[in-house]
């Protein structure tokens, strides 16, 4: 909270001095998002043992349904009644400049939430205050320095923290990046103590420190390179948190197609981590785009929780895509996809788990008379224990320039996590988008109205829900530079 | 004025042949000249007189047996005698025994002719052929009476040895030969708007003279042909650095007192901005010649897409309100990469390699964190709208890694407990009822997809039985697992399990 107040007290200080300083100006968004959202929990009951049918000895029955027994004490997941909430978040993402010095701007990026109905605590919304940047910035030609809380999206997914970095670029395409401070949790925007507090019995009470650097390179034209290493610790030196490489590529081989490849390294456990290798192949001059994909995915875990010692396997897939675009009004794409998993090295008891998956998904957009845009995808996800068969389809209406207005559209069917019964859904939205005529105020919204349910378990209510949002953002200052051309 | 007193009929021929060159047909520059201003056209008020057209050489059938007695000019090389004195005029003139005439001298000629008919007579001389006449080039039915005054460019063609066709006479000939430069010359405004277009200037389709032929001719032939109708200034309608290029400035100014007329800018499309690439591989071209660029970019070209950071060569450019001409306008547009409709999927990989190049559209700390880290708000475009509804086979076939915007016990772990999901902490079938005797056959599912596990799952779930203080003291590591290794790297996490000497009990 210290770092927080910390930050929070320098950027109000150099936006302070920017009001005061000639030439200084402020760049950003006010954003307000809130939105109704209804849940239908499970819950816990017990049932009489009396009630129960027993198949077996251990295997047990209610309502046609497995039961867990133990003794005269059955126990079962019901639904319980809709629950529902109302919450809401303001942002602020605001960058001054001009405090006398050239090249000297200052960050921050705020969201306060605030939970105003409903019995249902949404995820985060319980934490009213997110500073997620706070850095103070200088940039001259080659040097780009910041200190502050600030964060780093790349090849090691996104990575938060409050200290220093700097970055050199002796010529384009080439440039060398070092990082250091206090770590912050990955995707939160606190210290893993303060934000994972309670959540966790395992989480040491004590900060973590981040070291990392970048290089990206090109070492000719058509390829571009680039190269991460990071390193976390605890504060106390007990221990690792994460070590790990990244490297991503790009290139044009022979200029006739395009590669993209990424693969880390997790030093902790000794293993790659995940990678993928993408071929994007035109044909008949950009009219058919065909990307062919190798993919390994495995989950990444801190050296802080348990997860990473269970030894989780990864899988390997292949998929294939096409993206046919015979003039720009329409787009139509098919893809398909294959993957495996990895041994497990575990005890099959009855039958084994299936251990491949299948996906695969087929879509358009097609622009009609520059106003109505129609948009429809259906996809397939098939492995063990997740299954989804769905589609969404949507039309946009340019209703004037500033104002659209959309109608969408869903089904699906769906079984997950190894539960009985298959879920399905059937549902439709309205949400509309204008450019208000006041402040260059943007403003959305939507509403949406579901009617769920599960299969073979008919004693269930279904699950009839409505989630709405809204969101209106306002520009502050000018975007220099721009001078309106910009979409 | 008398309309019967002018000069003779060379005076006409010459005049003649001077409109005929630069002003046959009357055709208009394709550039669409528009006025560059509404200044007064000077000139204009010395335009061919009307007397020229009142005097005939008819009229004086028999008292000028030879052109040079009035027009010993054409001999001598002196514009000064080219037409007869005035007073030569009043000899007979004189108000008896012709009638008085008022006339004070020729007057000042539109001409951007650099001829002189006594260098022509004196080289045809010189090198021993026959002696060149009048009526060589300006016809001859009758001595005395002109028959053909006009002289077409086509006559002086036939012997300075280049095509006699139009297309070769504007094209290919060196202008100078017989023409000043359009801004020392003599024509005005109007005349010089009316300046004929060279078939090649001709626009087409692809605009292949604009964007391929007139720089490389200027470069070479400017001084020889461009000027013959084209000012410096002209230059700077539509080349955004015309101050700053050298070929350029090279060529003669706007004289005072005469406006050329504006060229419409136009910036046909290189055909190296069609290439797949360019937007990638444009940044490395400007740095290494960016002296092409600059004919048409100024520098809000540039800022148009680039926000930060601005790249070295922008600097370089001069910036549009610097500058007549509009240069070309430049929208940004999403780069061919983001074309592929599986884009979101892999951009990390591009946002990776070309950090600068997504900052290039994409101010980087809103626009990535309007997806990293809007998180559950709602109004992200990353998902569908009713993405959340089925999103459960996408966390557990991991179509991408949530875990890179979510944190999976803050945010997955939360609202899974909110919608009953959570772990009671007993053993049972619970939840998982669709597969028989689950409890036995979770290991696979949990090393397919552990991190599903974990977003409903705590640690100590697991451990009640994978732990060596647990139930079964099930060892949780698979094969392979470098239990020495893990413990010099974090040893606390392991005696989350062990006791003692990790190496000693539990699951190893």
């Amino acid at each position: 909270m210290r770092w927080c107040a910390a930050g929070l007290l320098c950027a109000a200080t150099l936006a302070a001095s920017a009001a005061t300083t000639a030439a200084q100006d402020v760049r950003g968004t006010l954003s307000h998002t809130g939105f109704y959202a209804e849940l239908r929990p499970l819950a816990q009951d017990t049932v009489d043992r009396s009630l129960v049918q027993e198949i077996d000895p251990v295997t047990f029955r209610y309502q046609g349904l497995p039961i867990y027994c133990q003794a005269q004490d059955c126990v079962r997941y019901r639904a319980d009644e809709v629950a529902s909430t109302v919450s809401g978040s303001l942002d602020a993402n605001l960058t001054a400049w001009g405090f006398g010095v050239t090249g000297l701007s200052a960050t921050a990026s705020l969201r306060l939430r605030e939970r105003t109905g409903g019995e249902l605590l949404w995820p985060r919304t319980d934490d009213r205050i997110d500073l997620f940047l706070a850095y103070a910035q200088y940039a001259r030609s080659e040097v780009r320095a910041r200190v502050g809380r600030q964060r780093i999206l790349g090849g090691l997914g996104r990575t938060a923290f409050d200290g220093a970095s700097m970055v050199w670029t002796p010529r384009p395409g080439w440039s060398g990046e070092a990082y250091a401070g206090r770590s912050l949790a990955r995707a939160l925007a606190e210290p893993r103590n303060s934000a994972l507090a309670g959540l966790e019995s395992f989480l040491p009470d004590r900060n973590a420190w981040l070291f990392g650097g970048t290089v990206r390179a090109r070492p000719t034209d058509g390829i571009d390179l680039t190269l991460r290493y990071q390193r976390e610790i605890w504060g106390d030196r007990s221990g690792l948190l994460s070590e790990r490489a990244s490297m991503d590529v790009r290139a044009y081989p022979l200029d006739l197609f395009r590669l993209d490849a990424s693969a880390d390294w997790d030093f902790a456990f000794t293993r790659l981590g995940k990678a993928h290798l993408t071929a994007l192949v035109p044909i008949s001059g950009s009219t058919v785009m065909l990307e062919v994909t190798g993919r390994r995915y495995i989950p990444y875990f801190e050296l802080w929780t348990v997860w990473g010692f269970f030894s989780p396997v990864p899988y390997h897939e292949a998929q294939v895509r096409g993206t046919w675009s015979p003039n720009p009004e329409l787009r139509v794409w098919l893809g398909a996809g294959y993957r495996d998993y990895g041994e497990t090295a575990t005890t099959t008891v009855l039958s084994p788990l299936e251990g491949t998956g299948r996906r695969g998904l087929a879509g358009a957009t097609w622009t009609l008379a520059d106003r109505l845009a129609l948009r429809g995808e259906y996809r397939l996800e098939w492995s063990a224990g997740a299954f989804f068969s769905g589609g969404d389809a949507a039309a946009t209406f340019e209703v004037t320039p500033d104002v659209s207005v959309s109608l969408n559209g869903t089904a699906f069917q769906q079984i997950q996590e190894f539960r009985l019964g298959e879920g399905t859904a059937i549902g439709g939205g309205l949400s509309m988008d204008a450019q208000l005529p006041w402040y260059g105020v943007r403003a959305n919204g939507g509403i949406s109205v579901y009617r769920a349910g599960t299969n073979n378990r008919e004693l269930q209510p279904d699950w009839n829900q409505v989630r709405g949002f809204w969101n209106l953002t306002v520009p502050i200052g000018d975007d220099p530079g721009l001078e309106g051309a910009r979409r | 004025m008398n309309p019967r007193i002018l000069n003779s009929g060379w005076g006409v021929a010459l005049a003649l042949f001077g409109l005929i060159l630069v002003g046959l047909g009357g055709q208009r520059s394709t550039l669409d000249p528009t006025p560059r201003s509404t200044s007064p056209d000077v000139t204009q008020a010395a335009a061919v007189p009307d007397s020229l057209d009142e005097f005939t050489h008819e009229d004086h059938d028999g008292l000028f047996p030879l052109c040079t007695g009035c027009h010993i000019g054409a001999e001598t090389g002196s514009l000064d005698d080219m037409y007869p004195a005035p007073a030569s005029c009043a000899t007979c003139h004189d108000g008896e025994t012709e009638e008085r005439v008022e006339w004070e001298g020729p007057p000042v000629l539109q001409t951007n002719l650099d001829f002189d008919h006594g260098e022509h007579i004196r080289e045809n001389a010189d090198e021993g052929e026959d002696p060149l006449l009048c009526a060589d080039c300006h016809g001859d039915p009758d001595p005395f009476v002109l028959a053909e005054p006009r002289v077409e460019a086509t006559e002086c063609l036939t012997c300075h040895e280049k095509p006699a066709d139009d297309e070769g006479h504007y094209v290919e000939a060196e202008c100078t030969l017989c023409h000043v430069s359009a801004a020392s010359s003599t024509l005005g405004e109007v005349r010089i708007a009316e300046l004929p277009t060279p078939p090649d200037h001709e626009a087409d389709a692809d605009e292949t003279f604009l964007a391929a032929v007139h720089g490389e001719d200027a470069e070479t032939r400017g001084q020889e042909r461009c000027v013959t109708c084209h000012v410096r200034d002209q230059c700077a309608d539509c080349h955004v650095n015309a101050g700053r290029v050298d070929e350029i400035q090279a060529l003669p100014g706007e004289p005072m007192h005469t406006t050329f007329p504006a060229l419409e800018a136009r910036y046909p499309t290189p055909e190296t901005h069609s290439a797949t690439r360019f937007a990638w591989y444009h940044t490395g071209i400007a740095e290494d010649d960016g002296s092409n660029c600059a004919t048409c970019h100024t520098s809000n070209s540039c800022r148009s897409c680039h926000i930060e950071p601005v790249p070295t060569p922008v600097s370089s450019l001069v910036t549009r309100d610097t500058v007549t001409a509009p240069g070309a306008e430049v929208v940004a547009d999403a780069p061919e990469s983001h074309e592929s409709v599986f884009f979101m999927e892999r951009h990390g990989t591009v946002a990776s390699t070309e950090e600068n190049s997504c900052a290039t559209c994409h101010e980087p700390e809103s626009f990535c964190g309007s997806c990293h880290e809007k998180q559950a708000e709602g109004g992200s475009s990353y998902h569908t709208p009713n993405f959340l509804l089925g999103h459960a086979a996408d966390a557990a076939n991991a179509v991408t890694e949530c875990a890179t915007c979510h944190d999976p016990v803050a945010f997955c772990r939360t609202c899974h407990v909110d919608a009953g999901l959570q772990s009671r902490g007993r053993l049972g079938p619970g939840y998982h009822d669709a597969e028989p005797l689950w409890l036995l056959r979770h290991p696979q599912a949990a090393r397919q997809q552990l991190e599903t596990c974990a977003s409903c799952h705590t640690q100590n779930d697991c451990l009640q039985c994978h732990s060596q203080l647990g139930a079964f003291g099930i060892s949780p590591h698979g094969p392979g697992f470098d239990a020495r290794a893990a413990y010099e790297r974090n040893p606390v996490v392991c005696r989350a399990c062990h006791i003692g000497d990790p190496f000693g009990g539990g699951g190893e």
